[in-house]
């Protein structure tokens, strides 16, 4: 490990969540989006994409967050990186309230949080070589003064995430998708940040060259000590990669857990249905399987029902389930889940 | 095919590196910009040096000598290369004496004219909402405005001049520019890597310029040139109208409008004027085909693969070794 890299003031074990302090809490966030204007001077319609949304990640840890389209996955990760503003609820980064943190503030605190985008493809500059695109951050941040004076440090970091040692003067077109992921993840580690935000890194990438990423990402973690928001719609490698999982469901979470707990022990109807969802890699087990299909609306963003937001498709539901919102409640010591019945 | 492509990145990286003579190597290969480059240059210094070559005063009027066809036709003579106008003026004279103005005016107000509109819908674009809606506005207001009263109220008050037809064009013609960068930049502002740009903590200056003004650089070159056209003879319509070039000076709109009313009788007076436009616009198209293509680096690396394929098939041809192998 180079000097230059092992600046992160990192906990010795990273991975096992110890009792520290988080990294990142989320109280109570939530977040609405203009929908449309009606007209010039009046008030635009809102949606609530985000309700009352409440997490913690520990310094060195994953918190794996699961969803379906447009549960509000990639919305946390913009709100929690102050990339959308909240309507609600506090975002606390190292204890700092950084919820309505504006401007130069903001810019400084991009130091210590980053993002690694879904699209390789898009995310980087067509017009700017790789060298420039991961000194871009140094530069921006005054660390810098051109990209020729990062060289040595980016060849560091090309090197730390697995890219050719000839990869400064190349554009981004001339690498494959797995690549470009490097070169993304290279970008977000440039700033030697604490806590990443990966918005489904893989789902773009070939099955196989997903293996690959996944394991870069973990052995980053390892070696500089980051905490991840790890969001995905991949359940198993959500489950290789994460300590603990959250499941959202239409704007709420419904469930978060270490991830052992949550996998052999769901406790919320939505989370066993997206479990039994999971192919397993075995004809004969697959087939013994029971698929839980649940019928019933998905909601509809712009009109959520009342109460639960599940109610409408669980089996377990009743009158209460479609009147009040059920909390998210603690079941044992990692394990809260928000449902009347379990 | 194996030879080539390590070699292709960093060949094209080269030039990056702000060299010049790389690039006049790179501008050399592509005949077709090397040739618009040579006719942007001549004309400029023809502009320049043309009060010193030119073989007649432009103004100078002759009536015995009117309307003389140009040397190779039947009644054309060697005193009057591309023959002489209604009152006797050597039209070559004239082409020479009219590419100032005709350059001048068509460059400046296409620069001035595109600052200002990059710069509207740059700011347009990249802020939205009600910005965008309040300045989008004053666009369609502008545009409505019929643009030659606008000229009429502007001359008539601070009276014509080569300055203020320059500025009065500027008025008139920025709208379109705005409206393209604007949607332009509304696309591109969507893209993951300007988002990446701005969570990295690039200042919005930088986002701006640095990462959405380089997408603007092919269509604004295509827009600007067919704007040049249109600067051009909106400029001899102005000057027909007294209101842009005042006599005794000249400039090519100036000739071609005044030429219209002889063109069954002289067609070398709206000839020739008209050919040097369409020429300038050429030239300045394959140049800026050229400099397109230089500023994409994906563009870059093709012309490159290109022009080494060439290279092979010529080399194959001549001396028959086995390349292809």
């Amino acid at each position: 490990m180079s000097a230059a890299l092992s600046m992160t003031t990192a906990p010795a074990t990273p991975g096992l969540a110890t009792a520290a302090d988080p990294i990142l809490s989320v109280r109570g966030l939530s977040v609405e989006y203009e929908a449309s204007r009606p007209g010039f001077w009046s008030k635009p319609t809102r949606v609530q994409a985000l309700r009352d949304i409440s997490f913690d990640i520990r310094p060195g840890e994953t918190l794996g967050l699961v969803g379906e389209s447009g549960s509000g996955k990639t919305t946390i990760g913009r709100a929690v990186l102050r990339r959308i503003d909240t309507s609600d609820g506090r975002i606390l980064f190292k204890g700092q309230d950084i919820t309505n943190v504006r401007g130069e503030a903001l810019r400084k605190l991009r130091r210590h949080m980053q993002l690694v985008f879904q699209d390789p493809y898009a995310s980087l500059n067509p017009r700017m070589r790789v060298l420039d695109i991961v000194a871009e951050p140094l530069i921006v941040h005054g660390i810098v003064r051109s990209a020729e004076e990062a060289r040595d440090q980016i060849g560091e970091l090309l090197r730390l995430t697995g890219l050719p040692r000839d990869a400064h003067d190349r554009f981004p077109h001339a690498f494959s998708g797995g690549q470009r992921q490097r070169i993304g993840i290279a970008r977000a580690l440039a700033l030697k940040p604490e806590f990443i935000v990966a918005d489904e890194p893989v789902s773009a990438l070939d099955v196989s060259v997903r293996a690959q990423v996944v394991n870069l990402l973990q052995d980053l973690q390892k070696e500089l000590g980051l905490a991840y928001l790890f969001i995905a719609h991949d359940l198993s490698v959500v489950r290789h990669i994460s300590h603990r999982v959250a499941i959202l469901h239409s704007g709420r979470l419904v469930e978060i857990a270490d991830r052992d707990t949550l996998y052999e022990n769901p406790l919320h109807p939505y989370t066993e249905a997206l479990l039994s969802a999971v192919p397993v890699p075995h004809p004969r087990t697959q087939r013994a399987r029971k698929r839980l299909i649940y019928k019933g609306d998905i909601p509809d963003v712009a009109h959520w029902p009342t109460g639960c937001h599940f109610h409408a498709r669980c089996p377990h539901a009743t009158e209460r389930c479609s009147l009040q919102v059920p909390p998210l409640v603690r079941k044992a010591p990692d394990h809260q889940v928000a449902c009347w019945h379990r | 095919m194996a030879v080539i492509s390590p070699a292709v990145p960093t060949a094209a990286a080269k030039p990056r590196a702000g060299s010049f003579s790389a690039l006049a190597a790179e501008l050399w290969h592509d005949k077709a910009g090397l040739f618009g480059f040579a006719i942007i240059v001549l004309l400029i210094v023809l502009a320049f040096i043309a009060p010193l070559i030119t073989p007649y005063d432009p103004a100078l009027q002759s009536v015995a000598a009117r309307l003389k066809p140009p040397v190779w036709m039947a009644k054309g003579s060697w005193e009057h290369l591309l023959g002489t106008d209604h009152l006797g003026r050597d039209v070559l004279s004239r082409v020479m004496a009219g590419a100032r103005t005709s350059l001048i005016v068509g460059v400046s107000v296409v620069l001035l004219a595109g600052s200002f509109g990059v710069l509207v819908g740059l700011f347009a674009g990249f802020k939205g909402g009600r910005t965008d809606a309040v300045l989008m506005r004053l666009v369609d207001i502008q545009v409505a405005f019929p643009g030659l009263l606008m000229i009429l109220l502007i001359v008539s008050v601070i009276g014509p001049s080569m300055t203020t037809m320059i500025v009065v064009l500027a008025i008139t013609n920025w709208m379109i520019y705005a409206r393209v960068v604007r949607g332009i930049v509304l696309s591109v502002r969507q893209t993951p890597y300007v988002e990446a740009a701005e969570v990295i903590g690039c200042k919005p200056a930088r986002v701006i310029f640095k990462h959405i003004l380089p997408n603007l650089t092919s269509p604004l070159l295509t827009l600007g040139i067919l704007e040049f056209t249109n600067i051009v003879l909106a400029e001899a319509a102005m000057s027909f109208l007294g209101l842009g070039v005042q006599p005794p000076a000249t400039s090519w709109g100036l000739d071609v409008a005044n030429g219209k009313d002889y063109i069954f009788v002289a067609w070398w007076l709206i000839t020739f004027p008209g050919l040097s436009i369409s020429v300038t616009v050429l030239a300045i198209n394959l140049f800026a085909n050229w400099l397109r293509v230089t500023t994409d680096p994906q563009e870059r690396e093709k012309r490159f693969a290109r022009a080494k394929a060439a290279e092979r098939r010529r080399a194959g041809r001549t001396a028959p070794t086995p390349v292809e192998a």
